[in-house]
């Protein structure tokens, strides 16, 4: 019987022999992280769920492929951040880029969308200016190139270490930290004029 | 020692713990001296804080209950583009399948083409023959002598023997496919003669009957190459209309037909002429003039260069229904919106 406090691998087993239950519990113990990649990738709200759904469909599906030979959570990167370039080709073919204001109260079909921003909940930092940096920040950030996009990404919001990362990317080490540093080195170029 | 530019490098990994230890002390110990690759530091410190405070994003609710849904198939919103192409273990075979599909129809269409081109040869020969026999019929000697030096210098090949078999002139479907042996070489006819009388004997019997006209076509068409040519001309004019008239008015002096005309639809506005062979190339300088005409082609619009593509023989045979004196040039033209500047 599959639990909350079974490990990845556990639910990942149980789920190969049949039990349902226990993919449900892979899914909701890491919703969060899916929606939040794509959504860190994409900045659109409703492609972003979608993207995360269809992930998850797309591992249940293929289970019967799944040897461990990686981490759980390395698999669903690996899946998330595929199918989020594969929405990105999608607009790009359809001659649309997707992006919307921070301003704009988020709706979806399945009710109001918690967006968080972890900056605005401290006064502090709105006092010291940071809210408009990280605002200008997440701007620069959609003008970057997917592939720094993302390294970036998993290492600053998922906090992955530079081998996970080129494990989901499936790219060497070395990769991983030259584009890491380019990205870096692009937004400090592009914010040159708003360091304090 | 390390220089500043080579630090800078190395900041990115310093601030991510993803340095080899003695390459982090180098770092910190050049740290401790320059202000400069100080503040560096700081911006790179203060970019990724930056990042991990970017605006995200929670699941909305109901989430893993539309991924069971979607599991289950259940889900009305997929396109039937989604249910076609997005499961891997779908996907994959059907391009496969796609692929077969595509070298099969190749494969098919090439072996196609060699049969093809094997009836055309012995209809021709037939054809030939049949031409003989209607000329005899007409006491045409003239033409049956022209026949007749055309297989002895072929080949040592029997000619027809004896008597004329009871005449048994071409079909108009034979003189068709005859006629499609425009592509051949001009300077290889006695060859197929020589095949032609070969593959004679009894070739046409029991065909439908046709007229001495047509088998005289084919008779010319086959021993002097005086074929029938055809090409299509694009006529740029934002008067489709316009422009049909004028090659109308073209065509009249030069005795031309319009065998068939198409307009509307995707496909350009189409005219399918004959013309005398000794006169198209002033036909289509005329043809060009069109393009000139201010009538057609007002103000800024560049003019769009005639273009000669591919021959059709099996169109182009498909139109004739009477034979003509003289070799006749097939021209289809496209009257086409021209380019804008």
């Amino acid at each position: 019987m599959e639990s909350v406090s079974s490990t990845d691998r556990e639910l990942v087993a149980q789920a190969q022999g049949g039990d349902d239950d226990a993919f449900a519990v892979l899914v909701r113990r890491h919703q969060g992280r899916a929606v939040n990649v794509a959504y860190q990738l994409l900045r659109n709200e409703e492609d972003a769920v979608e993207v995360a759904q269809d992930a998850f469909v797309r591992m249940y599906r293929s289970l019967g492929g799944f040897r461990g030979e990686c981490e759980f959570t390395t698999w669903l990167h690996q899946i998330v951040v595929n199918l989020a370039r594969n929405k990105r080709r999608w607009w790009w073919r359809h001659g649309r880029e997707r992006t919307e204001s921070l301003d704009v109260p988020v709706e979806s079909g399945d009710g109001e969308v918690n967006r968080q921003m972890a900056a605005a909940s401290d006064p502090a930092d709105v006092e010291l200016g940071k809210l408009e940096f990280v605002q200008l920040l997440e701007r620069r950030m959609a003008e970057l190139p997917q592939n720094l996009r993302e390294v970036l990404m998993l290492r600053n919001v998922e906090a992955l270490r530079y081998e996970e990362i080129a494990a989901v990317l499936q790219c060497s080490v070395g990769t991983v930290k030259s584009r890491i540093a380019r990205a870096r080195d692009a937004l400090r170029a592009a914010m040159k004029d708003e360091w304090p | 020692m390390m220089t500043c530019r080579q630090i800078e490098k190395e900041l990115s990994a310093y601030i991510d713990g993803e340095l080899a230890d003695a390459a982090r002390a180098e770092v910190r110990m050049h740290l401790d001296a320059c202000d400069r690759c100080r503040r560096h530091l700081a911006q790179l410190e203060q970019l990724g804080n930056g990042v991990a405070r970017l605006p995200q994003l929670a699941p909305p609710p109901g989430f893993a209950a539309d991924v069971r849904r979607k599991i289950s198939g259940n889900d009305t919103q997929r396109s039937w583009m989604d249910v076609v192409f997005r499961p891997v273990w779908l996907k994959v075979p059907v391009e496969a399948v796609a692929v077969v599909a595509v070298a099969v129809g190749v494969m098919f269409l090439a072996q196609h083409q060699q049969k093809r081109q094997a009836c055309i040869c012995y209809t021709t020969a037939n054809e030939v023959s049949a031409a003989s026999a209607t000329l005899e019929a007409r006491k045409d000697t003239d033409a049956l002598s022209q026949l007749s030096e055309r297989r002895e210098v072929a080949d040592t090949a029997p000619a027809p023997s004896g008597a004329p078999e009871p005449v048994a002139p071409a079909s108009p479907a034979a003189v068709k496919r005859a006629l499609a042996l425009k592509a051949e070489p001009a300077g290889r006819p006695l060859e197929r003669g020589a095949d032609a009388s070969q593959m004679t004997a009894g070739g046409h019997a029991g065909r439908a009957s046709g007229t001495d006209a047509t088998a005289t076509l084919a008779l010319v068409d086959n021993q002097q190459r005086m074929l029938i040519e055809r090409e299509t001309v694009l006529v740029a004019a934002v008067n489709p209309s316009l422009a049909e008239e004028r090659v109308r008015e073209l065509l009249n002096p030069l005795r031309g037909a319009v065998v068939e005309v198409k307009k509307g639809g995707p496909m350009p506005h189409q005219m399918r002429v004959r013309v005398p062979s000794a006169l198209v190339a002033k036909f289509k300088e005329q043809l060009a003039e069109i393009n000139a005409d201010p009538r057609l082609r007002p103000g800024l619009v560049r003019s769009r260069q005639l273009a000669a593509v591919a021959t059709d023989e099996k169109k182009m045979t498909e139109k004739l229904e009477k034979p003509e004196e003289e070799p006749m040039t097939e021209l289809e033209i496209q009257i086409v919106e021209p380019l804008k500047p």
